[in-house]
């Protein structure tokens, strides 16, 4: 027997801690009666466990980490140097935004003046009414000759 | 919790306000109450001490340079975990070529085993850590990153989703399908680490 997807989800904020009160009650009320369930907890917390083991607590930084850190930003600009900086960056970003729109504007500007976008094409199908006639006398021939199936209202006639 | 604060732990905002105001002193607090949780987020993507504290002091570089812009409407430490995560994720695109494990010095695995004190910690070899490692970082990076930031970090679904800038329903969902290609890769290549799932205990020494 397997979990359901829901189930499963349950299980993962059981073990998250993603559960309100009320929800951790029922969830834990259902794990003293559903042995499959408490046992899909019980494999999502070994593995959890696993891995913590695996990855151990990390790197701490070495002592003269936060000197290094602090000599390191007084070479930067100064505070307000870097807000003008980032002020300008932002106004070139906006320049080239619209100058981009406006290129991308007048190129299609410039393909639809060139007939190119199908500005110029007619809005209808137009046709001789010779035309017509040849067409339908065509598709005639091909339903009597089987090649097309009739349409549904003249089937059985 | 405010309240008790002491006058030597002023707050984050208190010490965000000094930095722009052109407080050095300000700056080395705030590095010093965060470095070891950014190395401990950045170990998990760095191979030695040297690249993980090169990569801390980028970031803590760009928190100076950028701290102005840090609207306060969410934690400074999520902030902070992001500027990381970024960094991080552009330091593996740099280095895709030559492969990165979450560590790959025996001596440090060894080191890292003594230190931690999990439960099964004394139980699993520096062979078996290094497998289950590589394990997740074979993970997509999506996949990867949350991951590390749930279990490792201990960040709720709240904190995840500000730190990646997406919806608590798609950290969910990603933390799910991580942790299901963990158990299927275990599955398949170390069934013996699994709740009974062979006769190899995970025990230390060689197997």
């Amino acid at each position: 027997m397997t979990l359901e997807p829901n189930d499963r989800l349950l299980a993962q904020r059981h073990l998250d801690g993603q559960l309100d009160a009320a929800a951790a009650a029922a969830f834990a009320a259902r794990l003293r009666t559903e042995p499959e369930l408490a046992r899909a907890v019980a494999e999502a917390q070994a593995q959890r466990d696993l891995l913590r083991a695996a990855a151990g607590p990390g790197r701490r930084a070495s002592p003269r980490f936060a000197a290094g850190v602090v000599a390191a930003a007084r070479a930067l600009p100064t505070r307000l140097q870097l807000q003008q900086a980032d002020a300008v960056a932002a106004a070139v970003r906006t320049c080239r935004r619209v100058l981009l729109a406006a290129a991308a504007v007048a190129a299609v500007g410039a393909l639809w003046h060139a007939g190119l976008l199908g500005g110029s094409a007619p809005a209808t199908l137009q046709a001789s009414a010779g035309d017509v006639d040849q067409a339908i006398r065509q598709l005639d021939e091909r339903i009597q000759s089987g090649a097309v199936p009739p349409p549904a209202g003249e089937r059985g006639r | 919790m405010f309240a008790l604060t002491t006058r030597q732990e002023r707050t984050d905002p208190e010490l965000i306000e000094a930095i722009l105001a052109g407080s050095e002193a300000a700056f080395a607090t705030l590095v010093e109450r965060y470095q070891d949780r950014v190395l401990r987020l950045l170990s998990r993507y760095c191979r030695d001490q040297v690249e993980c504290e090169d990569l801390a002091q980028e970031v803590f570089l760009k928190v100076f340079r950028k701290l102005h812009t840090f609207q306060g409407d969410s934690q400074f430490f999520t902030w902070l975990y992001r500027i990381a995560v970024n960094a991080a994720t552009d330091h593996i695109s740099r280095a895709s070529t030559r492969r990165l494990k979450l560590v790959e010095d025996d001596s440090a695995l060894e080191e890292r085993n003594e230190r931690d004190d999990s439960p099964l910690a004394p139980l699993l070899s520096a062979e078996l850590a290094g497998a289950v490692r590589a394990i997740v970082d074979a993970l997509p990076e999506k996949f990867r990153t949350v991951l590390v930031l749930r279990e490792y970090e201990d960040l709720s679904y709240t904190e995840i989703a500000e730190v990646l800038g997406v919806q608590m329903g798609t950290v969910e969902s990603r933390l799910f399908r991580a942790r299901q290609r963990v158990k299927e890769a275990l599955e398949r290549l170390h069934p013996e680490l699994l709740p009974g799932g062979g006769d190899a205990a995970p025990r230390g020494g060689p197997r």
